[in-house]
């Protein structure tokens, strides 16, 4: 190499230097190097020292075997083995289980663990997980509607019960009699008919304000029966959405646990049979493994 | 026991797991050491040691050059280590994060990330080197390589393997694993001569 290198490119050639991985024309640049270079003559002493102290500690024997007795035995190394790919031979699982079943096993197995409480973290497990949690929602948002709809009706009847009757009282009059003294008797009835006019004015200001008393009550419990029928309706129709949303749940539940749907990546039957049928001699048999159908 | 490997590797794949005892026990010691100094911890050196030889078991086929099972048993302890390091450090960072929410001092959290080390480190090296032997100190010094610097190291000066077969075990090019070599023997040189004997051991 030619072109101008700083000491620090030269480090790696040290190791290499030491280690005889240098071939004759780089061990001499490296060598023309190190001759003029004071700080990577320093750098390769301080290494090669370094690496021979290192080498001072010597190899410890494990405080005991590490190993089983044998490998030939039981052991979990042989159940680690069953689980990778083995030896050139095809695994047990493969050998006595038809292709779909295992998985379907595998699912029916995340089910129960799900029933159990015992859910595993990841793929299936994760999402069985968010279903169970969604179904848990659902349930309590639901007894939720179902206690506000109890409260609802609870209160509209009471307001009916509540509601204030109209006003029938009678508007008082003061009677107008014969006086007797008739300076008396005029001023008294002058008084009474003020009075009366008077009474009868408040009377009919009283029978209108109970009127409108009574029209504003009717009115505001009309809106509130309103208003509640209003609330009603929504609830029933929350309450509808989320049985539905919970019968959905289940089916996906249930969809999920069927071992038909974990296996319909396999072409169904139909499809095979409608296959043509090879032509030229010795066509006719289709050969066993081409069928994808399960080994057992 | 006589023969290579390659045999050994190749009775186990035509159907004798007793073969591979053979093997175990060829290669217990080295990987025991391999995996004592990179991990600096003894009990962790015999897990990884026993979980490595099950796995190199059950992954004997996937082994493409059977003359070269040792490296790749090695490699299959580095890995182990790896992972294990890296699951302490989480549990440290969950303990941290846990004990911080508790109102913990944060200088005690900082010392526990460090605390595999600490807990090895003589409190202080100048008055107990007389007693530490070379290994006790080399053991302590290696662990405060960065982890790059301490397989590379460790590969070379106890294991044997070049530089070539090391930059094949770690999927790392050759020339890097020569700088990390070269710098990691310089890091240990500084470490090693902060304490009372390492002028005296390491000078050139």
């Amino acid at each position: 190499m030619n072109q101008p290198r700083s000491c620090a490119d030269w480090k790696p050639d040290l190791i290499a230097l030491l280690d005889g991985e240098l071939g004759s024309a780089r061990k001499a640049e490296v060598t023309a190097h190190l001759s003029i270079c004071g700080e990577c003559q320093a750098d390769l002493s301080e290494i090669e020292a370094t690496s021979a102290f290192v080498r001072r500690w010597d190899l410890a024997e494990p405080p005991r075997p590490l190993v089983p007795q044998s490998f030939a035995g039981p052991g979990p190394w042989r159940a680690a083995a069953a689980g990778g790919r083995g030896f050139g031979e095809r695994r047990l699982r493969d050998l006595f289980l038809p292709a779909g079943l295992g998985a379907a096993l595998a699912a029916a197995a995340v089910v129960l663990l799900f029933r159990l409480g015992a859910v595993p973290a990841g793929g299936v497990g994760r999402e069985i997980q968010a279903l169970a949690t969604e179904v848990a929602g659902l349930r309590a948002e639901l007894a939720a509607a179902e206690s506000a709809l109890a409260q609802a009706r609870t209160a509209a009847g009471a307001e009916v019960a509540a509601r204030p009757a109209a006003a029938t009282e009678a508007p008082s009059g003061v009677a107008p009699g014969v006086v007797a003294d008739r300076t008396a008797a005029d001023r008294a009835a002058l008084l009474n008919e003020v009075a009366a006019i008077i009474a009868a004015s408040e009377s009919r200001q009283d029978a209108k304000f109970l009127f409108t008393t009574d029209q504003l009550a009717r009115s505001l419990s009309m809106q509130r029966r309103e208003d509640l029928a209003v609330i009603e309706r929504q609830l029933r129709d929350a309450r509808a959405e989320t049985f539905q949303a919970l019968l959905s749940t289940h089916e996906r539940l249930d969809h999920l646990a069927q071992p038909a749907v974990l296996d319909r990546g396999l072409p169904p039957e139909r499809e095979l049979s409608d296959e043509p049928a090879p032509k030229g001699k010795g066509g006719g048999q289709v050969p066993h493994e081409d069928r994808l159908e399960p080994r057992w | 026991m006589e023969g290579s490997d390659r045999v050994w590797v190749g009775r186990v794949l035509a159907g004798d797991p007793g073969a591979f005892d053979v093997l175990a026990h060829r290669w217990q010691k080295p990987l025991y050491n391999f995996a004592y100094r990179y991990t600096g911890q003894a009990e962790e050196a015999e897990d990884v040691c026993q979980e490595a030889l099950t796995r190199a078991f059950a992954q004997l086929p996937q082994l493409k050059d059977p003359d070269r099972f040792g490296s790749w048993l090695t490699t299959i302890a580095f890995r182990m280590c790896q992972d294990r390091g890296r699951r302490r450090r989480r549990q440290v960072e969950i303990s941290t994060e846990e004990l911080a929410e508790s109102g913990v001092d944060p200088t005690t959290l900082a010392l526990a990330g460090d605390c595999d080390r600490l807990v090895q480190m003589p409190a202080d090296p100048a008055a107990q080197v007389e007693t530490t032997e070379i290994g006790e100190l080399l053991r302590w010094a290696l662990q405060k390589l960065p982890e790059e610097q301490r397989v590379a190291l460790v590969l070379r000066e106890y294991q044997g393997y070049t530089a070539t077969e090391i930059g094949e075990m770690l999927s790392v090019p050759v020339p890097t694993v020569r700088s990390r070599i070269f710098y990691g023997l310089k890091s240990l040189r500084r470490i090693l001569g902060r304490g009372p004997m390492g002028q005296e051991l390491v000078s050139p």
